[in-house]
């Protein structure tokens, strides 16, 4: 049997007890496996009501603002708990992905069918600082490319301002949570239209947290052409298309390295000590 | 195998209580316990997790040289790869800042998907011979680089995979590590009420022999809408009538027991006075 995929499933099934276990696709998970999860007594999965929401805390702590403003919306408490029986969710545990940053891809499928105009942008932000900080542990890419954790955005100018009117507002909620039963509870102010134009953001990792600063467009788009890595012979075209002129190239480059935005490993196919 | 490893050459520690981060504040504060009931306990075992590191507690208590164990709460031993340099060295380092005799803690997973923030969750291992396999790779991983004797534990679940009995998967581990045991005997009682099974069964084909440690535990009898009779593993203070009997049986006849630890650190002192005076009477060879 294959004890990692077994595991994997269970995993899937404490969270989502009525899953099918055929619907599991995964390498590793095949008749034996299966056989043995069809023994499972799945009320041995159900003992823990509180076993969602515990997890959707601790997610919800990075997506204070998305996960605000969609409950705001929907209402629905259920429709944020359909994350444990979204097919994100189980790609996520079956493929050993971050549960963060897979719950930010299911939050970003609930925004485009939402009308509050600022919510995709505020997941989308909310996203990035999270896969910011979890990238901030991975090793430097072959080639030259975003340092390990840095990542830019640009996104409406109005979403960085909802997200300080929804913290703001979940701050003042915490102080006393039953408030939220009052009649004259606090209220999400109104976040108005969207503004229209973008402003461009820098996320960098500051300890085990990621610091957030905005940045000039021209530089954003200069990182933004890094996200995915390339060989240190194409940095100049990049930085061109950028709108770097060729003279100053070698020079930005360097110091976007020297400042550590920029990382530079060894190519791919550069030989290695056995 | 290295002496520090060796389990027959382990210190003896006593009787133990365990201790978690910040469970001092709102539970039991061992170096109070300790000052003001000397002879109650011996000990501290710290669960621990390299996310919130070690407490003041634990700091006050190794601080005054008394002896300790960590129990880690972050790794899944039953995937090598998850014993990774990084977690190898900071916990390594964190049981010598508190000068723990040894690294013990449930095998099977803490996490699943990378190790990652407010993730813990506890799950046994697929009970088969791949999978101890697997974990004997990593405890004797654990020994070799932090030079620590690292103890395996039997999780308590409500639902187990695989062909094995859970005594039989941890005697392979053992067997496959070289490596000393930790046996919880309410997390076995736990066990064997989930497959309808006497306290006893499997008890006498394990290597009692490399039981350096036992714990003891409080759980409480559910019984859900749907019919599902289950034991939750919730450390309150009365331990179960077939942990005493597995606790009596394996006390008397491990010879190599160094420690019992009676997890019951979120209960008031008053409450488990009397469970901590049985568990040394038992040890001792009294019937309590």
């Amino acid at each position: 049997m294959n004890h990692r995929a077994l595991q994997r499933a269970l995993v899937v099934a404490q969270y989502d007890p009525d899953v099918r276990w055929q619907a599991l696709a995964a390498p590793g998970l095949g008749a034996d496996e299966l056989a043995e999860l069809e023994g499972v007594d799945r009320r041995g999965l159900r003992t823990d009501p509180l076993r969602r929401r515990r997890l959707l805390r601790t997610l919800a702590e990075e997506y204070k603002a998305s996960t605000t403003l969609l409950l705001a919306e929907t209402r629905s408490l259920a429709g944020m708990e359909a994350f444990f029986t979204s097919a994100t969710f189980r790609a996520a545990v079956m493929d050993d992905r971050a549960l963060a940053v897979a719950f930010g891809d299911f939050l970003a499928g609930c925004a485009r069918g939402a009308t509050t105009p600022q919510l995709g942008g505020v997941v989308q932000l909310e996203s990035t600082r999270a896969a910011s900080r979890r990238g901030a542990r991975a090793a430097v890419r072959a080639g030259v490319s975003l340092a390990p954790g840095v990542a830019v955005l640009a996104i409406d100018a109005s979403v960085l301002p909802a997200l300080q009117a929804v913290e703001r507002y979940l701050f003042e909620v915490g102080l006393m949570p039953q408030v939220a039963l009052c009649d004259d509870a606090p209220r999400l102010p109104p976040l108005g239209p969207l503004a229209g134009h973008d402003e461009t953001f820098l996320f960098q990792p500051a300890g085990d947290d990621v610091a957030l600063a905005p940045i000039d467009a021209h530089l954003q788009r200069v990182l933004a052409g890094f996200a995915a890595s390339v060989a240190r012979g194409d940095a100049r075209a990049v930085l061109a298309k950028a709108g770097v002129p060729a003279a100053r190239a070698a020079e930005l480059l360097d110091s976007l390295l020297l400042e550590g935005l920029l990382s530079e490993g060894p190519p791919a196919d550069a030989p290695r000590i056995a | 195998m290295r002496d520090s490893l060796d389990p027959a050459t382990l210190p003896r520690l006593g009787i133990g209580i365990s201790g978690e981060f910040d469970s001092a504040r709102t539970g039991i504060d061992a170096v109070d316990l300790k000052q003001e009931q000397p002879g109650v306990i011996d000990f501290l075992e710290f669960g621990a997790d390299l996310d919130r590191g070690l407490d003041e507690h634990v700091r006050r208590w190794a601080a005054r040289g008394l002896p300790t164990t960590y129990h880690f709460l972050d790794v899944n031993l039953e995937e090598p790869e998850d014993v990774d340099d990084a977690w190898l060295e900071r916990t390594a380092a964190a049981a010598r800042e508190i000068g723990a005799a040894w690294l013990c803690g449930d095998g099977g997973l803490w996490h699943f998907g990378p190790r990652d923030r407010g993730h813990m969750t506890l799950m046994p291992p697929v009970l088969d011979l791949e999978s101890a396999a697997a974990m004997a790779r990593a405890v004797a991983r654990v020994q070799e680089v932090t030079g620590l004797a690292c103890l395996p534990e039997n999780p308590p679940a409500t639902v187990y995979l695989g062909p094995l009995h859970i005594l039989d998967y941890f005697a392979r581990v053992a067997d496959g590590a070289g490596c000393g045991l930790l046996l919880d005997c309410a997390h076995l009682a736990i066990f064997q009420r989930a497959r309808g099974l006497a306290p006893l069964t499997g008890l006498d084909g394990f290597p009692l022999e490399r039981v350096i440690e036992l714990h003891v535990a409080g759980g409480s009898e559910r019984v859900e809408a749907d019919g599902f009779r289950w034991v939750e593993d919730d450390h309150s203070p009365e331990p179960l009538a077939e942990t005493w009997e597995i606790f009596r049986h394996v006390a008397a006849r491990a010879k190599n027991l160094k420690a019992v630890v009676y997890e019951c650190e979120r209960n008031a002192p008053h409450e488990v006075v009397d469970t901590f005076a049985r568990i040394r009477d038992v040890w001792s060879g009294g019937r309590a």
